[in-house]
């Protein structure tokens, strides 16, 4: 039974693996056996995650900036099967709906939706995502539970979590499955570096409002695994929610 | 930083113009319709307007409009 959490001779690509979550999976994916295909903007970060990983020759990397559509055909061309797909590349900004801007607007949706909506949709047409694989998709509580400033991030992530059942219900013919995860805050660079114009008083302030407090993203990448895993090999169209009990409120 | 244009800017923050008249001495948490959102869109206001990242540090330090005024003045010429 503990074998089929194992992802030994499972491919695996995993995006925005240069930080947070990304680089938690994909550590956590080689722990368990799987060769992973790290893709991300910055190629030192990515060989920074690549030098903590176990089993260093049997991943590879590709630093790709995925709103340059060259960069992500070249992708495409390059990368080879896979048995499971990981979306964690993303961006949040905190906008009061009145600051909205357009082009802020359009990079979220580009980035939090278009992208891994046309990754997945461009790996199936070359197919490239083997039967019986899985594909997952790092979502957000906040599609769900509002909070002043994040329209355009929730929204995204609305977006993409409905995207979710559609390619679950298509993808069942191949028993392609696909899933959504969808964390609470976790404890990351994203929040940290206060691209958010939130004070570290204001993210403690927060953190009281999970009954398990914040998360850290090996909290995340261990539900990739499941996912991942053939323990999970009926679970299809889900959406995982992990906050630490915060939606429990 | 032309003083008028910021204060129409300031001003657009809220969800309803304010009923008092906004100076340049007026205390910000003393206008009538603050909030924590707004506090948030006067950060969104710094970005979009004049392009400059201010967070809620920043603003918890800060009285009155005319300091706002200072600062964000102050980080436009820094960059």
């Amino acid at each position: 039974m503990l074998n089929d959490f194992l992802l030994e001779g499972k491919s695996v690509l995993v995006t925005g693996a240069s930080s947070g979550i990304g680089r938690e999976t994909a550590i956590r994916l080689a722990e368990q056996g799987a060769s992973v295909m790290l893709t991300g903007r910055n190629r030192d970060a990515l060989n920074e995650t690549l030098s903590l990983m176990k089993n260093k020759d049997t991943h590879s990397l590709f630093a790709a900036d995925m709103e340059d559509p060259s960069a992500f055909a070249s992708l495409i061309e390059n990368i080879g099967c896979c048995d499971g797909a990981v979306h964690c590349a993303g961006i949040y900004k905190s906008q009061p709906c009145r600051y909205i801007s357009e082009s802020q607007l359009h990079q979220i949706m580009h980035l939090n939706f278009e992208i891994p909506v046309l990754l997945t949709k461009t790996l199936l047409k070359k197919r490239k995502i083997n039967k019986n694989g899985s594909v997952i998709f790092i979502s957000s509580i906040l599609a769900y539970y509002v909070s002043e400033g994040s329209l355009a991030y929730g929204a995204s992530k609305s977006a993409l979590n409905a995207a979710v059942r559609f390619f679950a219900l298509e993808l069942s013919g191949l028993k392609i499955r696909v899933n959504a995860i969808s964390p609470g805050v976790v404890k990351t660079n994203f929040i940290r570096k206060n691209n958010t114009g939130i004070s570290q008083e204001r993210i403690d302030e927060d953190e009281k409002m999970y009954p398990l407090g914040y998360g850290t993203p090996e909290d995340v990448a261990n539900a990739v695994v499941f996912f991942l895993s053939d323990a999970s090999k009926w679970i299809t169209g889900s959406n995982l929610i992990i906050d630490g009990g915060f939606s429990l409120r | 930083m032309e003083e008028n244009k910021f204060l129409r800017n300031f001003i657009e923050v809220f969800d309803e113009v304010p009923t008092e008249a906004i100076t340049m001495n007026t205390v910000l948490r003393a206008i009538e319709g603050w909030s924590s959102l707004v506090g948030l869109s006067i950060i969104a206001m710094a970005d979009q307007e004049y392009g400059v990242e201010i967070d809620d540090v920043d603003l918890r330090g800060i009285k009155t409009v005319g300091e706002l005024f200072d600062l964000i003045q102050k980080k436009t010429n820094v960059k």
